[in-house]
């Protein structure tokens, strides 16, 4: 019948798009799926989640429960219901202070 | 009890990567300059966060650091156990007077039953207490988040 329904965990700085919300309902078969489902409800959430191209940004990791998406199936990762999706950030950069010392920008 | 500055670093470091903004190329450097965390300490913060399971790290260009659970799982007590090994460096164990003192005078095995309560209890706390936690205060705080594109590097 329906779609499978989860909880999706929005890190600080996307609440403004859930009008402060931690933790909005969504629903999809997969997490592509949940991210336009939650995009109707939360306009503007998709395009901080995904590029142009529709993949997800280099810095943004999705889990489902406690497992990143990147190390299971990506976007296409299927969601059988009752899961939490916690949307997280990461930054760039390793060899911080060589990088540092050469003056360079990672 | 005393936390060292790595526990300190280390979580105001994770904390700091799970608050600040998502989606754009966030530089550990900023994580260095912002909480003032000297740049080859960070790194090796890092290093052992990455050794006790909190953070991945990839490398090569487009590389970096992320969490490796959420936030709601990822508690204090995980980061003091990734940065030190063991609690017995906070609590006591480490401390020479201390020692001198449970030798001396105990014989006293319920010191020692005594103390591992109050260990017991503290350890507890700070494995209640997750980054989601810290998250929930910086924000009923009002602490203010870099904003996208409004980088700052020194």
């Amino acid at each position: 019948m329906g779609q499978p329904s989860v909880t999706v965990r929005i890190p600080p700085p996307l609440r403004k798009y859930t009008g402060g919300k931690e933790e909005v309902p969504g629903s999809g078969n997969t997490v592509l799926a949940l991210i336009a489902d939650i995009e109707t409800r939360h306009t503007g959430l998709r395009e901080r989640l995904l590029d142009e191209e529709g993949r997800l940004r280099k810095f943004v990791n999705v889990f489902v429960n406690d497992e990143d998406c990147r190390f299971l199936k990506a976007l296409d990762t299927e969601l059988k219901g009752g899961e939490t999706i916690s949307i997280v950030p990461a930054i760039a950069g390793g060899c911080i202070a060589l990088r540092r010392e050469h003056g360079g920008v990672a | 009890m005393r936390l060292t500055s790595q526990v300190r670093y280390a979580v105001l470091a994770v904390f700091d990567m799970a608050y600040h903004d998502i989606g754009t190329p966030r530089q550990a450097r900023t994580i260095s300059s912002r909480q003032g965390i000297p740049p080859r300490y960070l790194e090796q913060i890092f290093q052992r966060l990455v050794r006790g399971g909190i953070l991945r790290s990839k490398r090569g260009p487009g590389g970096g650091y992320s969490l490796a659970r959420p936030p709601a799982r990822l508690s204090i007590g995980d980061i003091v156990m990734a940065t030190e090994g063991s609690f017995e460096g906070l609590l006591g164990g480490g401390d020479s007077r201390l020692r001198r003192t449970t030798s001396a005078q105990a014989t006293s095995r319920g010191n020692e039953e005594v103390w591992s309560a109050v260990v017991g209890r503290v350890t507890d706390t700070l494995e209640a207490l997750t980054i989601e936690d810290l998250l929930r205060v910086a924000e009923k705080l009002g602490l203010e988040r870099e904003a996208a594109g409004n980088m700052y590097f020194i």
